[in-house]
């Protein structure tokens, strides 16, 4: 449509359309923040069910540990329902939480199990060693994607 | 044609389109009434905006239900983004004169 663009916007016009633009794209990566506690609620909700684990046999346990679990799926939906726009990283942030986690939890997991560190008779703080380090991929993708610009 | 202005991309001349897809531009998808509340403009400005958008190829508009309630969301195909990323060089090269340091916003 080279042809109809008879009118040419002077320097000065083309800056402010330049800045314009960079607010506005601001704006979606500031929208999305909420997105980045996702993986971070996650995490704090894996280790606070490993840390459950750790504890001395009490009653109701099973029931705290549902009630955290609860708490963290009610805190991540709760999330999600208040972005109304995700920027391109976001992308990174769903490869992350939907396919890097289960992965890497149940490589974990796997391991754990192979070598023993959850045999019976293990220290139940086994678990929850196990636990954290499951989460690290959550934690370094949350590191990443924050300090990116898309 | 060497001279800038023959790479800008006409529809994209109109502030509030150039707001829109500047917006988009580093969105995987937003939803509608965040486009109307960041842009200020009315649901039918913005409609009327997003039809010409969409009849070019540059926009999708995907409408999604979570339960009852309806979310429209908007988001820029490879063919908008290139555009406004060609119009974006345009602007800069008419700015400070080169291309060599413009950039995509995406």
């Amino acid at each position: 449509m080279a042809y109809v663009n008879d009118v040419t916007p002077t320097p000065q016009q083309a800056q402010a359309a330049l800045a314009e633009a960079a607010t506005r794209s601001a704006l979606v990566r500031k929208a999305d923040k909420p997105l980045l506690l996702i993986p971070l609620v996650i995490a704090a909700t894996y280790i606070a069910v490993g840390a459950v684990f750790a504890l001395p046999p009490f009653a109701y346990k099973g029931l705290v540990t549902l009630l955290i679990l609860g708490a963290g799926l009610a805190g991540g939906l709760g999330l999600l329902a208040t972005v109304r726009a995700y920027s391109r990283r976001s992308r990174l942030l769903k490869l992350a939480v939907g396919i890097v986690f289960p992965l890497w939890n149940g490589a974990v997991t796997g391991a754990s199990v192979v070598l023993g560190w959850w045999a019976p008779g293990s220290p139940v703080w086994h678990f929850t060693v196990s636990a954290v380090v499951a989460v690290l991929p959550l934690l370094a993708i949350t590191a990443l994607v924050g300090r990116s610009r898309r | 044609m060497t001279h800038p202005r023959h790479q800008l991309d006409e529809l994209l001349t109109h502030p509030v389109r150039f707001s829109i897809v500047a917006m988009l531009t580093a969105a995987d998808r937003a939803e509608f009434g965040f486009v109307r509340d960041q842009i200020e403009i009315s649901d039918s400005m913005l409609s009327k905006q997003m039809n010409a958008l969409e009849q070019a190829g540059y926009v999708k508009v995907r409408k999604a239900f979570v339960g009852k309630r309806g979310r429209t969301w908007l988001s820029l195909t490879s063919q908008g983004r290139r555009t406004f990323d060609r119009h974006l060089s345009a602007l800069h090269t008419i700015a400070y004169g080169n291309t060599a340091t413009a950039r995509p916003l995406g």
